[in-house]
């Protein structure tokens, strides 16, 4: 598919009429982790799809909420969190489903790879047999003598030799090995339909970063795995990923392709964000990063959540109404931010269930109708700010 | 002690480390202690040479298990070397002990790359800044306060965070926390253990140039650990990149990133992910990083490098200056005079850390 298919095949997604070949679809998705008698609200309304064989990234400050997306998606989150919105995936809503159900569904299509190796390791196994037990469950078809030859065949293709080392257990091999065993894993087993990453790479050093990188785009062409990978590095995501989110506060601020976001970004953040990157060589002179730090995760209710760091600021609109995530006129490109009009047009009669025609308008501003149902009070007041600052956003527009 | 290209004495040398090695012993199992295997040790650090100067930068990269974090440790004499010396200000640490090594130690910081370990979370911000001029007794207690508002503003803080918890902040606010109480003390010397690892990619930045800044008001000498180039490039005066405890090529932060000498460090700048889409390659150097339980014989990197020869697997290749100020331990890089390479020679930030032929 051309990337110009692609990002219109996304777009179309985005309402839940699944076109048969999305992969992926999150509507709307909150989630709320309980804190005392309040709620945290880790993410808000957020709404993306994926193709098959897509590789999309999502970046972003430390907290706004990329693990936990991809928590929920995993179906990691149960037990410990309120989670609203809906999960697709090929068609088939993972939300609200019983366990037995979701491993079920969920059964070999979902790989994960997760930040920290050491943990996804039994300590009291050796790595051979860990893997072996891969193979047994999920590869029947292979005979039982011909594991281990399969499992280093597979150990050779991460860049590890194995000889001799599969009697040895968890804690006798580094981190980058044990992220590149994890990923070897995930090889052996039948090759899941998507892979979520979570900073795969962040705690190795360079070398290690670009092995792990090269491998997990050998994986995709081989296999035409779909990868969906949570990073705060955006020059691993400009390496390995054709699309990319970006969040702030929970909520998804911009979305577009890598080229796009590079090229031209279109959120204040995403620009001061890609301004903050050390080049190499370096340049004369200091970095610039964005000012000021992110105060808490938690998804502003009112106004825009990145108003505070924000050098862009357009007036009293930003304090008051949260920008939904609207066409920036850019084609697949998408940004939550007043200074794109549309957005405040279609915030202020937000809040429709999903089917709304293309693109942005039912998840815009007030968040999207059935995940908001327990905090209609709260949204309505929200509405009514939209209302009484609509006129503000003509003046604030006009007089840019 | 080094002598090679040391130059006038205009500046300063606030620390240096002649010939470190460091060597950790294995814990051996039970199986091997059967088959009464020779004991075996970690060889770490394997002849490393470093000069610092006050008020310069240097960077210390490498891939992980290098040795640069235990290099950190030596300086401060947080451990002692196997062999090997370091000098503070023309002191020997080796030659004090107890009471005196305790009050040198107040003139050197150190900054870790986990704040959240670093900092006693539950105490005050305040408390925690203050508390290395209590150990070290320096100042009445309302003087102690003044000098750790101080730091904390040196620190981009803003007092209002004083009084608050540290497991209030965020990690970028508490690694500024740790600088604040490496420099509260004045130090002479900071040595950072890759203090942006753990950091966002903008507040990162942040840290950067809040380390460029404390160097230029309090002269400081840094030395600045990290497996990013990327990152130290925007610090570092001069690097020394170490692979598996040696010290394979050293120089100009600024020449060695546009122009490596040595194979590993081109393998290292190849792996830096760069920022652009439109940019994309290919990993290089597939090999793994062998044990430093039995480093390589001959050029501890010839498994992995690209232009290995015979002689590379018998033979060490020595650290030579291979162009004016520039010293790379590698049999294939030709040495070039300086009529050749057409640089000057006679900086005295371009010192080598004096390497050892050996
Ligand atoms: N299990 C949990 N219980 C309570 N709060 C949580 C939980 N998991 C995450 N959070 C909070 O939700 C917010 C979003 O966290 P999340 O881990 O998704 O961020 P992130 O974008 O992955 O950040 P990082 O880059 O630091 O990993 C944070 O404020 C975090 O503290
Ligand atoms: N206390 C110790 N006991 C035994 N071995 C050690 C000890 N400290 C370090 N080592 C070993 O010494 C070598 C160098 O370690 P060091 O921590 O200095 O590397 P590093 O370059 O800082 O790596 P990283 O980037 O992973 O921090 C490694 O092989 C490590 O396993
Ligand atoms: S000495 Fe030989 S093996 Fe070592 S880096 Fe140079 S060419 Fe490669
Ligand atoms: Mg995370
Ligand atoms: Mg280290």
């Amino acid at each position: 598919m051309t990337t110009v298919g692609k990002n219109l095949a996304s777009r179309h997604a985005q309402d839940n009429d699944l076109a048969s070949s999305t992969l992926l679809a999150v509507g709307s998705l909150s989630v709320r982790f309980p804190q005392g008698k309040q709620h945290l609200r880790a993410v808000s309304s957020v709404s993306f799809s994926m193709e098959p064989t897509e590789s999309v990234a999502v970046v972003g400050e430390s907290g706004s909420g990329k693990t936990t997306v991809l928590r929920a998606i995993a179906g990691l989150l149960s037990g410990q969190a309120l989670i609203s919105g809906s999960i697709t995936l090929h068609g088939e809503e993972l939300i609200g489903r019983e366990e037995a159900q979701l491993r079920q569904l969920r059964g070999n299509q979902i790989g994960f790879i997760f930040q920290d190796p050491v943990n996804c390791f039994n300590p009291s196994m050796t790595i051979g047999a860990q893997l072996r037990r891969i193979l047994k469950i999920h590869r029947p078809e292979v005979a039982k003598s011909n594991w281990d030859a399969e499992i280093l065949s597979i150990l050779g293709r991460v860049g590890i030799d194995g000889r001799g080392k599969l009697k040895n257990y968890p804690f006798e091999f580094s981190q980058g090995q044990l992220q590149r065993i994890m990923i070897a894993g995930v090889c052996l087993g039948s090759r899941p339909a998507i892979l979520l990453a979570d900073e795969p790479t962040t705690s190795l050093d360079v070398t290690t970063e670009a092995h792990v990188l090269e491998l997990l785009r050998e994986l995709r062409a081989e296999s035409g795995m779909a990868l969906l990978l949570v990073t705060h590095n955006l020059a691993v995501a400009a390496q390995i990923c054709d699309r990319a989110l970006v969040m702030y506060g929970g909520r998804v601020v911009e979305e577009a392709s890598i080229i796009d976001l590079f090229d031209h970004p279109s959120h204040p953040y995403t620009r001061q964000l890609l301004k903050s990157l050390p080049h190499f060589p370096h340049r004369q002179g200091r970095l610039s990063p964005i000012p000021g730090e992110l105060v808490a995760a938690i998804a502003s209710e009112q106004g825009c959540s990145f108003r505070p760091r924000c050098a862009e600021v357009l007036g009293e609109i930003c304090a008051l109404q949260v920008p939904g995530l609207v066409p920036t006129g850019q084609l697949g490109q998408k940004a939550a931010c007043h200074l794109f009009p549309a957005a405040s047009a279609k915030g202020v009669d937000g809040g429709k269930d999903h089917g709304d025609e293309v693109s942005g308008g039912e998840e815009s501003g007030a968040e999207g109708g059935r995940a908001e149902e327990s905090e209609g009070a709260c949204q309505a007041e929200r509405k009514g700010i939209g209302e009484a600052t609509s006129r503000r956003i003509g003046e604030a527009t006009a007089s840019r | 002690m080094s002598d090679r290209g040391d130059s006038t004495g205009t500046v300063a040398v606030v620390t240096e480390a002649v010939g470190l090695v460091k060597h950790y012993p294995i814990s051996e199992s039970i199986s091997s202690r059967l088959t009464r295997r020779p004991k075996r040790k970690v060889h770490a650090l394997n002849g490393v040479d470093l000069k610092v100067h006050s008020g310069e930068t240097v960077g210390v990269i490498g891939e992980s298990g290098s040795g640069k974090s235990t290099l950190g440790r030596l300086l401060l004499r947080l451990e002692v070397p196997t062999e090997g010396q370091v000098h503070f200000e023309g002191i020997d640490l080796a030659s004090l002990k107890g009471e005196d090594l305790r009050r040198l130690r107040r003139n050197m910081g150190m900054v870790f790359q986990n704040p959240y370990s670093a900092v006693n979370r539950r105490r005050s911000v305040l408390a925690v800044v203050r508390e290395p001029l209590e150990v070290h007794d320096i100042g009445t207690k309302s003087e102690q306060n003044l000098l750790a508002l101080k730091a904390l503003d040196l620190a981009g803080l803003s007092r209002s965070v004083a009084q608050r918890r540290s497991s209030e902040l965020s990690g970028g606010q508490l690694q500024r926390v740790a600088i604040a109480r490496a420099v509260v003390t004045k130090p002479r010397l900071i040595v950072a253990d890759e203090p942006t690892a753990s950091l966002d990619i903008s507040v990162r930045a942040q840290v950067i140039n809040l380390f460029a800044d404390l160097r230029a008001e309090l002269g400081l000498a840094l030395v600045f650990i990290s497996h990013d180039l990327g990152t130290v490039s925007y610090l570092a005066d001069r690097s020394i990149v170490l692979y598996l405890g040696r010290v394979m090529e050293t120089g100009r932060t600024a020449v060695i990133e546009r122009e490596p000498l040595h194979p590993y460090t081109k393998a290292l700048i190849a792996s830096i992910p760069i920022p652009d889409p439109h940019q994309r390659r290919q990993a290089p150097d597939r090999g793994e990083i062998p044990s430093a339980v039995t480093p390589p014989p001959g050029c501890s990197y010839h498994p992995r490098c690209p232009l290995a020869r015979p002689r590379c697997r018998t033979e060490t290749p020595p650290l030579e200056e291979k162009r004016p100020s520039r010293w790379a331990a590698c049999w294939e890089v030709p040495v070039m005079a300086a009529h050749e390479g057409g640089v000057l020679v006679g900086d005295p930030h371009a010192s080598p850390p004096a390497g050892r032929s050996r």
